[in-house]
């Protein structure tokens, strides 16, 4: 039917959730896009039709009009109010004709823009989800997990890629306008401000060996530090170590 | 601290930045210590002081003066807290702090490089200090970024909006208008008819294709000079 190509892409744009984003479905964007072309080939040959509907109405209409004003010359029989009416009948059928196909138009038009809407909230909505999670990712574009990855299209890599490349650009910018020497740490949780200078980790996976401030440690699967929170958030939240007892 | 658990509230209170006198640190410290005691009473909390530098320094009759005096202005970090506040809870965006940023970011600038020569305790807490300074800083500065991608396109064509970002946001907005284009562009847009490839169409029943912020939104207000009767335009 009509418009269900587009409304089953808008459907799978709504379930993108926070964790999951199902893969890229070309095909589906390929049936939209194909509609919607169709479509608009349907349209300009309706217009077209239209334009010479038209044009034989007016000509009709005009004959009419003669027809009319040769009406009071002849004598009043029966045949000249049945020939006029065949002609009414026949043009009110033209008019009824012109108006369906405009109203097909109409519905098809809308049509189409409601398709194009669909493809961009999809894309939108994908684009969405792909920003936050490169937030989560300290925004490193190669750090996206393979199997993420696989249910991108390669337009959404490059997007991704590009989206961090503009982040870095804009970060590196405010950090050499308002402090050259240090780095504002964008990345770190930004929804809660620090609260501890030091936090409890317990080490989930190897990291081998991070050089903090106060000496080098050695973090190792299922032991539990003691440190900085700057040194280590970024491993934090990438999953490598866990917060104990987060307050 | 730790009895603190709203977001704003955290913030409020024991945000503070120390000057450049050593002896009045001391003093101060000890004020931080006992707001651990008392964290319920904000009006405890550390000064916070905006200039520094020779003169303050020359002058160290006047210096207290002064800081009386300062308390009353507004220093940077509490018009910079207030900015985020706003910030984060307007539809629209705001006028960028420039200035307010330079300065506190100098002054933690400042502070990282006294931090080298004070014993470890003492570092620690002005460790402390900046961290929650810059966080400010991070945050305000990305609450902006994530308003601005919402309605870039109406942002960087608006030149009222335009002059409210910064060189740099304006780069961004830029830039990422650009990016979005060229993502829809090649993912689909390129392939419908040429008539329907337009990204800032404005339809029949007035609907535009660039989106706007909600001015209409409803937004929370905090009085902070009494201003008596109050007449909202009627809608």
């Amino acid at each position: 039917m009509l418009g269900d190509e587009a409304f089953r892409l808008a459907k799978e744009a709504k379930d993108i959730a926070a964790d999951h984003i199902p893969a890229y479905n070309e095909e589906q964007v390929r049936l939209v896009t194909q509609e919607t072309r169709y479509l608009w080939t349907r349209i300009e040959e309706m217009i077209a039709s239209l334009n010479t509907a038209v044009a034989n109405q007016q000509r009709s209409g005009s004959s009419q009009t003669q027809l009319g004003s040769s009406q009071p010359h002849g004598a009043p029989g029966q045949q000249q109010p049945s020939q006029s009416q065949a002609a009414n009948t026949q043009q009110s059928a033209a008019q009824a004709e012109i108006e369906n196909t405009n109203a097909q138009t109409a519905l098809y038009f809308l049509t189409l823009n409601r398709n194009k809407r669909c493809l961009l909230a999809y894309h939108h909505r994908r684009a969405q989800f792909l920003r936050s999670l490169l937030w989560t990712l300290h925004l490193a574009s190669s750090m996206i997990p393979a199997s993420l990855s696989l249910r991108l299209s390669p337009e959404e890599q490059n997007y991704a890629r590009d989206y961090a490349r503009l982040n870095s650009n804009y970060r590196d910018a405010v950090e050499n306008q308002l402090c050259p020497s240090d780095s504002l740490n964008w990345t770190a949780d930004g929804e809660l401000p620090p609260r501890d200078l030091f936090i409890e980790v317990r080490v989930v996976k190897d990291c081998g060996e991070i050089v903090t401030e106060n000496g080098v440690v050695n973090l190792q699967a299922g032991t539990q530090h003691y440190l900085h929170r700057s040194d280590v958030e970024h491993l934090v939240t990438i999953g490598y170590l866990e917060h104990i007892n987060p307050s | 601290m730790d009895t603190q658990d709203s977001f704003a509230g955290a913030l409020d209170s024991n945000l503070g930045l120390y000057d450049g006198d050593s002896t009045n640190l001391e003093a101060r410290l000890a004020a931080s210590d006992s707001m651990d005691v008392e964290p319920q009473t904000p009006s405890t909390s550390v000064r916070i002081h905006t200039t520094f530098g020779a003169d303050e320094a020359e002058e160290p009759a006047l210096d207290q003066e002064e800081d009386e005096e300062e308390d009353m202005e507004e220093d940077d970090l509490s018009l910079l807290a207030r900015a985020w506040v706003n910030e984060r809870s307007s539809p629209e965006i705001l006028e960028y702090e420039g200035a307010t940023l330079e300065n506190l970011m100098e002054l933690v600038d400042f502070q990282t490089q006294k931090m080298a020569t004070q014993q470890a305790t003492l570092a620690n807490i002005l460790k402390m200090d900046v961290d929650r300074v810059k966080y400010l800083v991070r945050s305000y500065l990305r609450t902006r970024l994530a308003k601005i991608e919402e309605h870039a396109r109406h942002y960087i064509k608006d030149t009222m909006y335009r002059e409210r970002l910064s060189q740099n946001e304006l780069e961004y907005a830029k830039g990422y208008v650009e990016l979005e284009e060229r993502h829809v562009r090649r993912s689909f847009l390129d392939q419908l008819p040429p008539h329907l490839r337009g990204l800032e169409d404005v339809a029949a029943e007035g609907l535009e294709m660039v989106s706007k912020p909600d001015l209409d939104a409803a937004v929370f207000c905090r009085v902070r000079t009494t201003v008596g009767e109050f007449q909202f335009e009627a809608r």
